[in-house]
């Protein structure tokens, strides 16, 4: 720091406090002291040099990371487990063939490794609210693309079912969620939200095959060819449907429902005069560790790799209560599938929807075959993570909670409410998905998971949890929606 | 935009290759922000190292509606020194190598003992807030923005703290004290 630098440091102070102008010359003497204190620092050069290399390996590294997630897509399960029919085996061999390729060329190899090929969760930080609004433009758009486990049924009063008597309305109530916890202190200002990244896994495979000539067209007169889905069946007894979409960055499993087996087993009854199966006895649905040992048995026999996902639970209960709920209808339908769901787990904590329900890898069951129906929301885990603003009023928090969470419906024939109380709330993940020109994104935000206390409810209320999302963002526009006014 | 700002913007992209560039210009300066606070060139080197790792990785999460990208490295810089003696000496509120007890084993290197004895007579007498402003303007020559950002202090605040600093040194040093210095320092 030269006199020059010194006068302009006294003239910063003098302004702060012109009382030390008379001073002048001691507090020269002062910096001056301090200045010619100041250690002598010798840069080592060599150190120098080897922490650019050091850097400059670790971006290559990073580099690396984006390329490897193609890889890890085609490894989300076992290929060679299933028996692939011909339509199957093309497309299969596309794939295995893009990934061998694609590996190779990353230095990578397809079918090995257990290790963490698959679905492991990684994320990219980005700036504070890079996503923009989280909110879809009217979010009750959000929710009834959400709808379809415990929203409205549970907003059904015990015991009416599907019509009243006389053809009159069934009975509607509403429920009101009182708090019942210690108080509520929220001192975190900014919650991390993650934003998963779809789609990154076609583009190498697209490149392959757009330059294949098939005989009946060429592919490579398409200017922008992109990999979107791919389907192939498992073509043999109890043989399975698998379709992956690249777009999405999802893969589920079906049953092959062109197998006989299946048909037999399941009691498909279309042709005139065959007669459906009795309905399921309760006495017929196994333990539940009976259940989960299907679901485990599938998920290790065909390889699934569920790194990212917690201890599996069953819906058991559920489908007993679905039972005793249609024993009395007199109708024909009588459920068969218990759900087991494996959460997503982020940083050990699990995935809740926006009904309280914990999100993640499901697996459905038939009891009467008792074998795997179905596998969905197999996913790749990349995200992107940025920074948002978080709710730090308690009382915004519990006045959303009261009435069960965001974007409830609103009944317009409510002839009662029923309070429940709900307990302290445990910290968790909520998913979020907001809808845009045709299109939507999964974020996954912080979020406040409340127990609901049902044990005083009869009949068939389902919601199990009250669930609110901590980014400020989402709680600006609380929308109810009205049904049935 | 500044070029900086063009290269800031890039990385936060994706585009890491140019974060050399950012690399050359904080060097030095990082390095000898952390060798004032500890006095210890291979401390000064790890920490170094780990700051420029960190912003790599990180580099995503800076805002510049928030502040200078300067003070955003500055501050991890910082929060490294703080977490090396959180773990290493078990001191919590230590930013620096002036704030540890006075008997402390530590390492410094030799070659500035003499001047760091002589300074440390008087900076002994700051409070730990005082001597971390004084060194940030003085010696790493930061203006107050940057101090007020990295320390998260408003910036009237921060040369509040500077100019009763220099107040009490002022009264704390006898000026016949100074005039010997000074005349050892010629």
């Amino acid at each position: 720091m030269n006199k020059e630098k010194i006068k302009e440091v006294l003239e910063e102070l003098y302004l702060i406090d012109e009382s030390l102008r008379e001073y002048q010359v001691e507090l020269e003497k002062i910096i001056e002291k301090l200045l010619a204190a100041k250690p002598d620092v010798e840069i080592n050069e060599e150190f120098k040099q080897k922490l650019r290399r050091e850097l400059l390996a670790r971006i290559e590294e990073i580099k690396g990371q984006e390329s490897v997630k193609l890889n890890k897509f085609m490894n989300i399960f076992n290929f060679s487990k299933l028996s692939y029919g011909l339509v199957g085996g093309i497309l299969s061999l596309i794939l295995v063939i893009g990934g061998v390729y694609y590996a190779n060329q990353k230095g990578f190899l397809v079918g090995q490794p257990e290790s963490g090929l698959g679905i492991k969760f990684s994320t990219t930080a980005l700036s504070d609210e890079a996503f923009g609004s989280l909110r879809t433009e009217t979010q009750a758009g959000a929710v009834s693309g959400e709808l379809g486990t415990g929203g409205v049924g549970s907003a059904v009063a015990p015991g009416t079912g599907g019509g009243g008597p006389g053809g009159m309305p069934p009975e509607i109530a509403t429920y009101r969620y009182l708090y019942k916890g210690e108080d509520l202190v929220l001192e975190q200002t900014q919650v991390e939200v993650l934003k998963r990244v779809k789609g990154q896994a076609s583009s190498g495979i697209a490149n392959l095959i757009k330059n294949m000539n098939l005989g009946m067209v060429d592919l490579s007169s398409f200017s922008n060819a992109r990999l979107d889905s791919a389907s192939f069946i498992d073509d043999r007894d109890f043989g399975y449907a698998v379709y992956v979409n690249f777009t999405e960055g999802s893969v589920s499993i079906n049953i092959n429902y062109n197998m006989q087996s299946w048909r037999e087993v399941l009691g498909v009854c279309f042709e005139p005069g065959c007669v459906r199966p009795e309905p399921l006895k309760e006495s017929e649905i196994p333990s539940e560790e009976r259940i989960i040992e299907i679901a485990d048995s599938f998920i290790r026999e065909y390889g699934i790799n569920t790194d990212s996902y917690g201890q599996p639970e069953s819906k058991r209960a559920f489908l007993i209560k679905e039972l005793q709920r249609v024993q009395g209808t007199g109708g024909t339908y009588s459920p068969e599938s218990v759900r087991i769901i494996y959460p997503l787990m982020i940083n050990d904590r699990p995935v809740y929807d926006q009904w309280g329900n914990k999100f993640g890898l499901n697996v459905d069951i038939n009891i009467r075959a008792m074998r795997v129906t179905g596998l969905y929301n197999l996913t790749t885990q990349d995200y992107q993570s940025s920074l948002y603003q978080a709710e730090t009023d308690a009382s915004k928090i519990l006045a959303i909670a009261e009435k069960g969470g965001l974007n409830q419906p609103i009944y317009g024939r409510v002839s009662k409410t029923i309070d429940l109380e709900i307990g302290a709330p445990s910290l968790a993940y909520m998913k979020v998905l907001k809808y845009e020109q045709g299109q939507s994104d999964e974020f996954l935000t912080p979020a406040l998971v409340f127990p609901i206390d049902s044990s005083q409810i009869e009949g068939m209320y389902t919601k199990e949890n009250v669930v609110i999302p901590l980014a400020k963002d989402l709680l600006e526009e609380d929308n109810n929606t009205p049904v049935g006014r | 935009m500044s070029a900086q700002e063009q290269i800031i913007k890039e990385c936060q992209k994706g585009n890491l290759d140019d974060f050399t560039e950012l690399y050359e210009q904080y060097f030095k300066k990082i390095y000898r922000f952390i060798y004032y606070k500890t006095h210890h060139q291979q401390t000064a080197e790890d920490l170094t190292s780990q700051v420029f790792i960190k912003t790599l990785e990180n580099i995503g999460r800076f805002n510049p509606r928030k502040g200078l990208f300067s003070s955003w490295l500055y501050r991890i810089a910082r929060n490294k020194v703080i977490d090396y003696y959180r773990t290493k000496k078990n001191e919590s509120d230590v930013t620096g190598f002036w704030d540890l007890k006075s008997g402390e084993k530590i390492d410094y290197d030799l070659e500035n003992k003499e001047k760091l004895d002589e300074v440390k007579q008087y900076l002994d007498k700051l409070k730990p807030e005082q001597r971390e402003v004084m060194v940030m303007r003085i010696w790493d020559g930061l203006s107050y923005q940057e101090i007020s950002e990295i320390l998260n202090k408003k910036e009237a605040n921060c040369k509040m703290i500077f100019s009763r600093t220099m107040k009490k040194l002022r009264e704390e040093i006898p000026l016949a004290l100074l005039i010997i210095l000074l005349i050892k320092n010629l």
